[in-house]
């Protein structure tokens, strides 16, 4: 028996990918966020209040991301802007690879934003690269506050936490202080918008930050 | 469980570097998983038994090394080992902190069979 000495990242190839990903994105200008969270959390009532406040000003594409089914996808098509639905069937993330398969379906040149939603899972869309510009979580104050304790790694990897469903604040225990600091605790770059899909609450400084990565994507 | 997709991409490796060096058996694979990786050792482990039947990695005994959080800590000024329970450094419990290291998910040696 011998030993070969290898030091190889496992997930390099989905990293390779996104990487080309993201070159397509750069070339066209398109800025791209990687939504996450845990099933339910709001991402697509986010997604849609988002869309009637950019998409008059922004060409908005948009690609759902479900184990089954074509839910979002027709929730987002009522918006008027490009939806394509993946379905992982069975797969708890997307990958680079879902995602590339999918990019000649929009026209980048006609673009200036992409949302990508992921399978709702608190875990495993963390690990997977899809060449995003900025991965954006979402956590529902219904879920609880000792969430990013529990799961660490997607509040380390997120660029932007919407803290949504504030309107339910008066009905559960959940204290935002501390979300709020723990979420950051390993991510000072951690940027929190406390939110509400519902009832539109917090929704303007999100607006203005995201305004600001798009500015920023298409100047490159 | 992500960790089906992460030892599929796994058994795609070794069954190149395998082949690359004769095509003789695994029986041993090597790895490094940070403690901040999010992936379960265990899950991974047994994910690889499962994808690996049948293939030239059948039956290889997976040695995980847990890499430890590691952080950069505003508080005092030093980099050293993180808590990972406490989210904050863990030589004088300041938060927050700068990740330096436990995100690894490598693939380090495998043991081929000899002729
Ligand atoms: N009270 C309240 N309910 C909300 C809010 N945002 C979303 N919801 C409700 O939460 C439920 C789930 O919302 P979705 O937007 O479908 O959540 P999601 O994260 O897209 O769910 P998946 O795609 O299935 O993971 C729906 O019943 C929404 O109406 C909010 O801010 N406040
Ligand atoms: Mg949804
Ligand atoms: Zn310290």
């Amino acid at each position: 028996m011998h030993t070969i000495a290898i030091e190889h990242e496992i997930l390099a190839d989905n990293e390779a990918l996104a990487n080309h990903n993201r070159a397509h994105f750069l070339a066209h200008g398109v800025y791209v966020l990687n939504l996450m969270s845990a099933p339910g959390a709001g991402k697509t009532s986010l997604l849609e209040r988002t869309l009637a406040e950019l998409s008059p000003r922004y060409r908005i594409g948009v690609i759902e991301g479900d184990v089954y089914g074509r839910e979002d996808a027709d929730r987002i098509e009522k918006h008027g802007v490009p939806v394509v639905q993946i379905n992982t069937g069975g797969a708890c993330h997307l990958d680079a690879h879902l995602v590339h398969d999918q990019l000649e379906r929009f026209d980048l040149d006609q673009l200036d934003v992409l949302v990508i939603e992921n399978v709702g899972n608190l875990v495993c869309p963390a690990e997977f690269d899809l060449g995003e510009t900025d991965k954006v979580m979402v956590l529902s104050v219904a879920e609880g506050d000792d969430k990013p304790k529990k799961y660490p790694v997607m509040f380390h990897v997120a660029r932007v936490l919407l803290l949504n469903k504030i309107d339910l604040l008066p009905h559960v225990s959940f204290d935002v202080a501390r979300a709020t600091r723990d979420a950051r605790a390993l991510n000072l770059d951690l940027d929190v918008f406390p939110v509400s899909a519902t009832t539109g609450e917090g929704l303007e400084p999100w607006y203005r930050w995201l305004e600001g990565r798009i500015a920023r994507a298409k100047a490159r | 469980m992500h960790e089906v997709s992460i030892a599929s991409e796994l058994l795609t490796t070794i069954e190149r570097v395998a082949r690359e060096s004769g095509g003789r058996r695994v029986r041993a694979v090597d790895l490094v998983v940070g403690e901040l990786a999010g992936v379960d050792a265990d899950a991974l482990s047994f994910a690889f038994e499962i994808v690996s039947r049948g293939t030239i990695a059948e039956g290889a005994v997976v040695t995980v090394d847990r890499a430890p959080l590691l952080v950069a800590c505003g508080a005092c000024g030093l980099e050293g080992p993180g808590d990972l329970e406490a989210l904050a450094c863990a030589g004088c419990g300041g938060s927050p902190v700068r990740v330096t290291g436990g995100r690894e998910l490598r693939l380090t040696s495998i043991d081929i069979e000899d002729d």
